[in-house]
């Protein structure tokens, strides 16, 4: 049932994101300035309700044919033939946010040199090699030099910059 | 070895810089200059025009290199320029008077002052002038004032966003005739000229540069400043038709430090921009694109913000009533 | 016809040269995502500062339209559009990148551009009169009108999943509330400092497209795929030239829209793509094909997002208004050059002018012939390994987010976007109509509080929204395009009854 859980979870998201914009909008004094992001608010809970009613069909299994058509059923998607590789995407979100985070710090070439060479020997899932290694570095080397030569040189565009380049 | 030899060179570059700089090397690398509006907007071509000279050795030897940061009317900009700017003399930034003021007057979670800046120079001074359709029924300012007092509220004057020197004209005006008008904000100062060129509203308030550009789609009423300008010698002034509206609205332009920056540097920068402004390639240019220039130093730009201050402090206790 | 002597000016080595580099160029930078075609534009106009008026105008043109056309190239290789107006090629032309068709496609997409930007430059050419006083008369009422249109766009992208397509697009038009009401002056949903100046497209539509897209090859970089290695084939390049001649009904109606909404200005052309792309499934006998592949999804959308082109200029040349950002900034490339907008341009500096034009003639060969040629390549693209995708195009991502507005909060919002948007793709979401609504919600709502504020001070809210020439014709628009939408479900889902009954 790792459908019905999913779906659950989707709908619940979906009521709380309107009802907290129109928990934001309490403090704004101008009613004009309310009333576009009032409605759009309403109408996301107009189809939140619907989408649950559909997971409340679903979860009582009644065949879809007499309903309407603007109210089919939207496709789940299927659980896939391997397991979610959840170790490998957490380490690529952590990477992304580090890199994101200390690009200011650091400059940009040398935080993107770090992040390409990161990136390919964590995720590769082939098994690490000292020549494997060398090789990536001198791909990642070559890669930030290529958006070096374009950018800053050709360019002449302002990167953000840190410590380093 | 060839891994090693990238980041030996990152940390040979990382030491140069570190080794200080001078102040007779002041500057050693180029200048990064914030425009706090979207890249072929007035503020931001202008900037270009009066700094292209910077590489010059008499001036800076650097280029000043322009970074938009736009949003807000000028508030991202400025807000980020405020906080988080370098001291070191290589940022500076582009300012709109009175937009600046007004804004850090109004809205009061913003992170700068009149007091967060260091002003080196002005280059520019845009009047607002009073634009209507080319086919409209008001051929002076007094048929336009007449016509409010008689339909209060219905005559609709647009300018280019909230609180800039378009809003204040507007407000001086119905102030000083006690009429009222409605204000329309658009989106910026050409959209807002789109709208009067297509009738979408009665009137508007612009700027000079730009509607005297497009003098054969408007007709210019009135400019609000102190006296005639020569780009457009047969428009009155309001005060010349009786009307107590002053330079208050004027759109200064011009570059300030962020405050802090070693004394030493600002007087530097304000004798490099000045000479920039008065030289004849920037002058002439700026004509070309049919911008009017006015030419301040660090003291007199100082006082232009404190008068602007106290101006707008006054007309926009009159809004919040 | 003065401009048929203008047009053998333009074509003096130096003219050629830059015609040629700024193709080159533009279709690089274009492809390049987060370097849309405005900021490519804007990059350049400090080169321009030291070469004579007519040539900056040559590069700048040049430059403009080929990125246009450009961001195509990672649409369909990569699925990770390169402009928003690319977006809508990236539904057609990625699945047939992945059937092996990935050259087919973008021959198509290159040779329907050329077309399209041909017909828009014609328009400029011909029909500038009669089109800068139509694109006058577009003011906040009929703006509004057309936002709605767009939004009725986004029912019919998302047929078959209608309810979660509305609730993406009005989750973008939640978002485009958020920072500073130009017209009321107040702050909304501002709970973060980095959130005062709203959220800005390009960053956007690269979180909600790119990081979903490199998320999902992370995932699959464990699974051994059969090596698809794509070979390039013989003779599709002559092949996709008659397949573009085979369609007209395709790039008419794209180019006729690009023109349309490219001339109005403020309409934001980078929903052309979209709104062509969906006239075109509602005109198609096979409206369930669309987004596996269908050659008329590309050719309508590249023939109509370079169809904005010419037209943009319409308004900018003659009355120094743009049609389009990119357009905005021209105009100050113009200012610099000391090129007044208006009537003065076409006499005064008439040899400026014309010759402008007739590069942009040239221009579209140009690009057509060097994307054809750098299509050729698109193989070489294709077997990249995923693993250095993933890293390159994270970082072109990042720096692209970050140089739009040289601000680092916009790489952050692009990257808490596309966490999102991964996050719900899985829940089968889709971004394109999270970018409609981010578009068209400002459009939407200034143009409506500004009618509002003008039509109080006159006949009231009711007439002046909905008297009016223009007005009427996009209402029926917008109705008829409802109206076609619930139609299509309705046969759609009478079609697919059967197969469901089996389900």
């Amino acid at each position: 049932m790792i459908n019905a859980r999913k779906r659950i979870l989707e709908t619940t998201v979906m009521f709380s994101i309107p009802i907290v914009a129109l928990y934001m909008l309490r403090d704004i004094s101008i009613a004009d300035a309310k009333m576009f992001p009032k409605y759009i608010c309403y109408l996301m809970l107009a189809l939140a309700t619907i989408n649950a009613f559909q997971l409340w069909v679903y979860l009582h299994k009644i065949r879809p044919i007499h309903w309407p058509t603007f109210l089919r059923w939207s496709i789940p998607i299927k659980g896939g033939l391997t397991p979610f590789p959840l170790v490998r995407v957490g380490f690529a979100l952590v990477m992304m946010g580090a890199y994101i985070f200390c690009m200011e710090a650091i400059g940009f070439y040398l935080s993107g040199f770090l992040f390409f060479l990161l990136c390919l020997l964590v995720l590769d899932p082939a098994k690490p090699t000292l020549g494997g290694a060398v090789r990536k570095t001198l791909y990642a080397l070559v890669f930030m030099a290529v958006v070096y030569l374009l950018f800053s040189v050709m360019l002449g565009v302002v990167i953000p910059s840190g410590i380093a380049l | 070895m060839k891994k090693l030899l990238f980041p030996l060179c990152l940390l040979a570059l990382v030491l140069c810089g570190f080794s200080g700089s001078a102040l007779a090397a002041y500057p050693d690398k180029p200048l990064s200059m914030v425009v706090t509006y979207p890249p072929g907007g007035a503020t931001d071509f202008q900037a270009r025009i009066v700094t292209t000279m910077a590489s010059e050795e008499k001036f800076f030897g650097q280029p000043v290199v322009i970074i938009n940061k736009p949003g807000a009317g000028g508030r991202v900009g400025w807000n980020w320029f405020a906080e988080k700017a370098a001291k070191d003399g290589y940022w500076m930034s582009t300012y709109n008077a009175p937009h600046f003021i007004a804004q850090s007057l109004i809205y009061k979670d913003s992170k700068f002052s009149v007091d967060s800046f260091e002003p080196v120079a002005t280059w520019g001074a845009d009047p607002a002038v009073l634009i209507v359709p080319k086919n409209s029924p008001f051929k002076t300012v007094k048929d336009l004032v007449a016509f409010a007092k008689a339909n209060p509220g219905k005559v609709t004057v647009n300018g280019a966003g909230l609180y800039v020197g378009h809003h204040i004209a507007m407000l001086q005006l119905a102030k000083a005739e006690g009429i009222t008008l409605t204000y329309v904000p658009e989106q910026g100062g050409t959209p807002a000229m789109q709208s009067v060129m297509g009738a979408k509203v009665m009137a508007g308030f612009n700027n000079l540069a730009d509607a005297y550009r497009n003098r054969e789609f408007v007709n210019i009423l009135a400019i609000a400043d102190m006296q005639r300008h020569s780009f457009i010698s047969d428009v009155p002034t309001f005060l010349e038709e009786g009307i107590e509206v002053d330079n208050s609205s004027v759109n200064y332009r011009g570059i300030f430090l962020p405050k802090g920056t070693d004394a030493a540097v600002v007087a530097m920068c304000e004798k490099a921009f000045v000479d920039m402004f008065n030289s004849a390639r920037v002058k002439e240019l700026m004509e070309q694109s049919g911008s009017p220039m006015f030419v301040l130093n660090r003291a007199q730009t100082a006082d232009l913000f404190i008068k602007v201050q106290k101006n707008l402090e006054v007309l926009l206790k009159d809004i919040k009533e | 016809m003065d401009f048929l002597t203008y047009f053998f000016a333009c074509f003096t080595p130096i003219k050629v040269m830059l015609m040629v580099g700024g193709a080159i160029g533009g279709i690089l930078m274009g492809a390049a995502p987060g370097l849309s075609p405005t900021m490519a534009v804007a990059l350049l106009v400090p080169f321009t500062f030291h070469m004579q008026p007519a040539d900056g105008l040559i590069l700048l043109g040049a430059v403009y339209t080929a990125a246009v056309a450009g961001g195509s190239i990672t649409a369909i290789l990569i699925n990770i559009p390169g402009a928003p107006s690319n977006i809508a090629t990236m539904f057609d032309g990625h699945p047939m990148a992945k059937k092996g068709q990935a050259e087919r496609a973008l021959y198509l997409s290159f040779f329907s551009s050329g077309v399209g930007g041909l017909f828009g430059v014609a328009v400029l050419i011909l029909f500038t009169p009669p089109i800068a006083r139509m694109a006058m008369e577009f003011g906040p009422a009929e703006l509004f009108w057309l936002a709605i249109f767009g939004v009725t766009v986004i029912a019919g992208l998302s047929s078959g999943t209608v309810v979660k397509g509305l609730y993406a697009g009005a989750f973008g038009l939640l978002i485009s509330c958020i920072g500073e009401n130009p017209v009321y002056g107040v702050e909304r949903f501002v709970f973060s400092d980095m959130l005062t100046g709203g959220i800005s497209i390009i960053p956007a539509l690269i979180g909600l497209f790119a990081i979903p897209q490199i998320f999902t090859l992370v995932e699959t970089l464990g699974q051994i795929l059969e090596k698809k290695s794509f070979k390039p084939q013989k003779g599709i390049l002559r092949a996709a030239f008659f397949e573009t001649l085979r369609h007209p009904k395709q790039w008419l109606m794209g180019s006729v829209v690009g023109s349309i909404i490219g001339a109005i200005p403020g309409a934001g052309g980078q929903v052309a793509g979209l709104i062509a792309y969906d006239q075109s499934k509602k005109m198609s006998k096979t409206p369930e094909l669309y987004g596996t592949g269908m050659p008329e999804g590309v050719i309508s959308v590249e023939s109509s997002n370079n169809a904005t082109v010419g037209p943009a200029l319409i308004p900018l040349l003659t009355m120094g208004i743009p049609g389009s950002p990119t357009a905005a900034v021209l105009l100050g490339g113009l200012l610099i050059h000391g090129l007044f907008p208006g009537p003065e341009l076409f006499t005064k500096h008439a040899d400026v002018a014309y010759t402008f034009i007739a590069s942009m003639v040239v221009s579209q060969f140009f690009m057509a012939i060097f994307g054809i040629m750098i299509a050729r390549y698109s193989h070489v693209v294709m077997n990249i390994p995923n693993i250095f995708m993933v890293a390159a195009v994270t970082v072109l991502c990042v720096y692209g987010s970050y140089s739009v507005q040289n601000s680092m909060d916009d790489v952050i919002i692009m990257f808490t976007l596309g966490l999102l948007m991964y996050l719900s793709s899985r829940n089968s979401f889709s971004p394109a109509p999270v970018v409609l609504g981010l578009i068209l919600g400002p459009l939407a709502e200034d143009n409506f509080s500004r009618g509002k504020i003008i039509a109080q001070t006159s006949d009231g809210l009711m007439s002046y929204f909905f008297t009016g020439g223009v007005n009427l014709v996009v209402i029926s628009l917008c109705v008829i395009s409802i109206v076609w939408s619930v139609y299509s479900e309705y046969k759609l889902a009478r079609n697919n009854v059967p197969s469901l009954s089996q389900a």
